[in-house]
């Protein structure tokens, strides 16, 4: 039977770092609490002028083209799965591809192309579609990245926050950074995608909403926080895993996860994923990943981002099994499993 | 298993058809397992949530794994490629292995048909019947033809798209998208795609243009509707931005 396993991972951080106290030493309305001391979040990447969703997804592609051992030329497949899409810096494209754009200037002559929209969960939505297309032979190589330039939330929230229950705060919390991973058939049991099951629970698809701002057009974000990182709505992607081991007569703990890599929502939310899994699983959770305190919440690439990261400073050994869970707008939630060996940073 | 066409459904809206769509095929709801929403041109210029999640809410499509608590799970989301969407959706829907796949659109761009559209896919034991291998083919030569986009920070970005069309871009596509297909085409089957393409291959065409109007990411099944009685297998032909094209037979 053929399975899928990541073949290489590229990602791309833009270089202006700005902290947290500076974006609120520019809000018009100062927030009663402290943003920093609840999420965890120091600092975050912001693109330059010049940076764009096509700009940051086009540096993250050609961040693993190095790595991979596949040419452009090569690729069967080529998702695109960033939040915004934003060309030119101020366009926001619906057509054609975004993926199609890519291709073109990768030299990806023959892949199929194509965008998702998932919201956060855009990259996992990438990753599921390509490792089915893989297992199920249509395809054998497929790159799933996503320029994320999602800072523009930021600069509109600054300007039009005006009270303590405005929906635009978790605007705050985000960071640009462009992330890419090639996927391909697995060859052993030490790079393999063991398995991906996403669900939308759509009962909570009007808490969280990304549209032009209707005071000035520019991209923005409207989340209900409260509802929506409540601990029913956590508790789904435990439910929705266990329910899996159970069928095959699995449990949590025979799946020997090394890491968890969560949403990078805030360090405080990441604390409460793994505290109410734990409960449910009813056995501790593996070491989770993060870093969030340095790049903030980067929506698609959070995952990967977090991988590449701790890839580059050697945290990773070889042969670790890696849990990720999304966790995005819809409401997205679920699972991937994988044995990582060969990833670089 | 092959992939078949269970029932089609076409409405003014992408909720209403994908409504009308599961009541003709009598599956019960929570049956499918993924939607795929592959309209572009969306409410408010909304980029988050999918517009997939809003479709499965109004279709109360497993909408809480906890709360049902019938082990039942649905995945959405959306599939952007233009007008070669679906047949793109209809590539992730064979490949997913689920039994019932729902692939709908959407359209609030004046300039195309502003309807909804919906196919419910299911499978069949019987290969020789349903979709077969889908392709899809760029041009790759610099030449895009069609763009648009949302320009944003003006006072109506949440209303407006650009649609950037060069004037030669129809006769482009259609000769492309026919490049695409002349080996294909024979007595035996039935051609469903833009008018236009079958007159560029003076072949017969069961023409994907929804009462007179370009139905585009819809035009895979308002052409399967307008094809129903002809002889199979269909070929189905997408042609749109880029450029960029999809086929593929169904028998």
């Amino acid at each position: 039977m053929i399975q899928s396993r990541f073949e290489a991972l590229g990602s791309y951080l833009p270089e202006t770092r700005v902290s947290t106290q500076e974006l609120i030493s520019k809000m018009k309305f100062t927030p009663p609490f402290d943003l920093e001391a609840i999420t965890g979040i120091r600092e975050r990447r912001m693109r330059s002028p010049q940076e764009d969703s096509f700009t940051i997804a086009l540096n993250a592609t050609q961040d693993v083209l190095k790595r991979s051992r596949y040419a452009a030329s090569e690729l069967d497949l080529i998702i695109s799965c960033s939040i915004c899409r934003i060309k030119d810096q101020t366009d926001n494209y619906w057509e054609p591809s975004f993926a199609l754009f890519l291709a073109e200037k990768l030299g990806a002559k023959k892949a199929i192309h194509f965008d998702v929209s998932n919201a956060c969960a855009g990259m996992m939505t990438g990753v599921y579609i390509a490792d089915r297309m893989i297992r199920s032979g249509l395809i054998k190589t497929a790159l799933v990245f996503s320029g994320e330039c999602i800072t523009p939330i930021t600069e509109t929230a600054i300007q039009e926050i005006d009270n303590p229950l405005d929906p635009q705060f978790a605007s705050l919390t985000v960071g640009d950074a462009g992330a890419a991973v090639i996927l391909d058939q697995a060859e052993d049991d030490q790079d393999r995608i063991h398995a991906i099951e996403i669900m939308t629970c759509a009962e909570y698809s009007h808490l969280c909403i990304g549209k032009p701002s209707d005071q000035s057009g520019a991209p923005a974000l409207y989340t209900n926080n409260r509802e929506m990182h409540k601990e029913e709505r956590i508790r789904l992607w435990p439910a929705l895993q266990m329910d899996h081991l159970k069928a095959r007569g699995a449990d949590f703990e025979s799946e020997h996860f090394d890491y968890v890599i969560h949403h990078q929502v805030g360090t405080r939310a990441i604390q409460n994923f793994s505290k109410y899994a734990e409960s449910i699983f009813g056995t501790p959770m593996p070491e989770a990943l993060s870093c969030v305190e340095n790049f903030a919440n980067t929506a698609t690439t959070s995952h990967f981002l977090v991988l590449h990261e701790h890839l580059k400073q050697n945290k990773i050994p070889k042969g670790s099994k890696i849990l990720f869970v999304p966790a995005a707008s819809g409401l997205v939630t679920g699972f991937v499993s994988a044995t990582i060996s060969n990833l670089e940073a | 298993m092959s992939m078949i066409v269970t029932a089609t459904a076409i409405a003014e809206n992408a909720i209403l058809a994908a409504k009308n769509c599961l009541e003709k095929a009598k599956l019960p709801i929570e049956e499918v397992g993924l939607l795929i929403n592959a309209g572009v041109y969306r409410e408010d210029n909304m980029v988050e949530p999918a517009i997939s999640a809003f479709i499965q809410k109004e279709l109360g499509l497993n909408l809480d794994y906890v709360k049902n608590n019938n082990g039942k799970a649905a995945f959405s989301f959306d599939l952007l490629n233009g007008a070669c969407g679906v047949l793109n959706a209809v590539q992730v829907a064979q490949a997913s292995k689920l039994s019932h796949v729902l692939i709908v659109t959407g359209n609030k761009n004046p300039r195309y048909a502003c309807i909804g559209a919906a196919m419910l896919l299911g499978r069949s034991q019987d290969e020789t019947q349903g979709f077969g291998h889908v392709y899809t083919r760029a041009s790759m030569g610099g030449y895009v033809g069609l763009k648009g986009y949302t320009r944003l920070y003006q006072p109506d970005s949440r209303t407006r798209v650009t649609l950037e069309e060069d004037p030669n871009y129809e006769s482009q596509l259609t000769d492309f998208t026919a490049s695409c297909i002349k080996d294909l085409r024979s007595a035996e089957i039935t051609l469903v795609a833009p008018a236009r393409c079958g007159h560029k291959l003076e072949i017969a065409c069961v023409d994907t243009a929804y009462e007179n109007q370009d139905s585009r990411v819809a035009g895979p099944i308002v052409g399967y509707q307008a094809a129903i009685g002809r002889p199979k297998p269909l070929l189905f032909v997408a042609g749109g931005a880029g450029l960029s094209a999809a086929w593929t037979l169904y028998s």
